[in-house]
């Protein structure tokens, strides 16, 4: 067993994930702000996240209890550990992680506060909270997270994020980033996004799926029975122009070892001319007999289609 | 004959997690062990406790519970279970009166049985939501699972 959790752990990620990608933020927000609101907007969360934090921070209740009686903080009271605990208030009472900046469409920033959870379990109920809803352990009439959205407002983050994150098997981040995207852009104030199985399938389909060059070769190569390397060649191309891959057509016909031979016993040059010859001739076959009067010399993108 | 869930039962791995991260993060309870010893032999009749010399830990594991900590006046003593109906069982034995003299004894005002699973284990944030829920009740169990 790991020595920490995998909430943690996913947290770890994810705060690593918005560090790399830039989008990183902080509250902004002095920890004087933060304990007046809290105490007074979310009291039961923050009198219970008091009791939580005591251990690690030995000053925090002193402070606060300064704050709320409106009196100053001592003067040695670091800046740094003043941004620590403003950060662990909001870990707790404000179900935030992390908070990351982005620009919308509009080119608008958004300030997204990330509760991060490797529990899948933990899904609704963390939706729940960051949404003001009733948990399911407050007693009737009781909603310990009524004016959440509230605070969050005031707190100047515009949208909540429930992340759920297999820190064993996490999701590209360039997934990741597409989502953040796409909840800036959106028109919700509140999401929650299960990334732990949808990144299983497509990293297994990755796995499934060899699309380098060498890996379509090989493919392909095995696809074909030619009586010659240069029959092999005219088919390999034929069959990757077919599923899309003109564009990676060269590289591709290089990974041939007949080809590699070529260019170890006569040069660079005269392999490249052979890989010509047979993508000329490749894209000859794609043409209709009664059309083949005139090759373009190179062709773009997936899927040409046949001139007519 | 009272069965504990000890750390023969329960994996050591996961016990060990939560001693780290009771240590981590709380104050921890502090208990004598001859006062330990003294509630036990009075309330625990079929308890076997370890040797003279065995450390408090020790002692505390083989009650089953893996660790004590003080959260705000409160003392609360915690044990693991790793399924559901483990913890109901555990719920049905720790919540005999012989179980409420004991910790009364050493000053435990509730018991925690943490329902873990350990293929995800929990961070401090599970563990205050999970508080909240007992704070605002008005007939508070002494003995309760809390779900993280």
């Amino acid at each position: 067993m790991s020595t920490i959790g995998q909430g943690e752990a996913a947290e770890d990620w994810v705060k690593e994930f918005a560090k790399t990608t830039r989008i990183s933020a902080s509250a902004q927000q002095s920890l004087e702000r933060v304990v007046q609101l809290f105490n007074d907007r979310l009291q039961l969360r923050f009198n219970a996240a008091r009791l939580h934090i005591d251990k690690f921070f030995p000053v925090a209740n002193d402070w606060i209890d300064r704050i709320v009686s409106q009196k100053p903080l001592p003067k040695n009271s670091s800046l740094p550990v003043k941004q620590e605990l403003t950060q662990k208030l909001f870990d707790l009472v404000l179900a935030t992680d992390l908070i990351v900046k982005l620009k919308d469409n509009q080119g608008k920033e958004r300030i997204i506060s990330i509760d991060v959870t490797a529990n899948k379990d933990k899904q609704a109920e963390k939706l729940n909270t960051i949404q003001g809803k009733r948990a399911d352990g407050d007693p009737q009439k009781f909603n310990r997270n009524r004016n959440l959205p509230t605070v969050r407002e005031q707190m100047g983050i515009d949208k909540h994020l429930v992340l759920v994150i297999n820190p064993n098997n996490p999701p590209s981040y360039e997934q990741l980033l597409a989502e953040m995207y796409a909840f800036a852009n959106s028109a919700t104030k509140t999401r929650s996004l299960n990334l732990w199985n949808q990144t299983k399938e497509i990293k297994e389909v990755e796995q499934l799926e060899d699309v380098s060059p060498k890996g379509l070769w090989e493919k392909y190569s095995q696809q074909v029975e030619a009586k010659s390397a240069i029959e092999r060649q005219i088919a390999v191309a034929h069959s990757a122009i077919q599923e899309g891959w003109q564009d990676k057509l060269n590289d591709i016909l290089a990974c041939d070892p007949a080809i590699q031979k070529i260019q170890q016993e006569q040069g660079m040059h005269k392999a490249r001319s052979h890989i010509k010859t047979i993508v000329r001739a490749a894209n000859i076959q794609q043409i209709p007999p009664e059309q083949r009067q005139e090759v373009p010399k190179q062709q773009h993108g997936k899927n040409p289609r046949p001139q007519r | 004959m009272i069965s504990i869930h000890n750390k023969n039962e329960t994996n050591a791995n996961l016990s060990q997690w939560i001693k780290n991260f009771a240590n981590t993060n709380y104050y921890k309870a502090n208990f004598l062990p001859e006062t330990v010893r003294e509630a036990t032999y009075t309330y625990l009749h079929n308890v076997k406790l370890p040797a003279e010399d065995a450390e408090i830990e020790q002692l505390l594991d083989s009650l089953g519970f893996v660790s004590a900590i003080a959260l705000g006046d409160e003392t609360i003593a915690w044990s693991v279970a790793t399924n559901r109906s483990q913890a109901s069982e555990m719920i049905e034995q720790y919540s005999t009166s012989t179980y409420s003299r004991w910790r009364k004894a050493l000053g435990i005002d509730s018991h925690w049985i943490l329902l873990v699973d350990p293929e995800v284990m929990f961070t401090i944030q599970d563990l205050y939501e999970a508080h909240m829920d007992l704070l605002e009740l008005e007939d508070k169990p002494e003995c309760v699972i809390v779900e993280l």
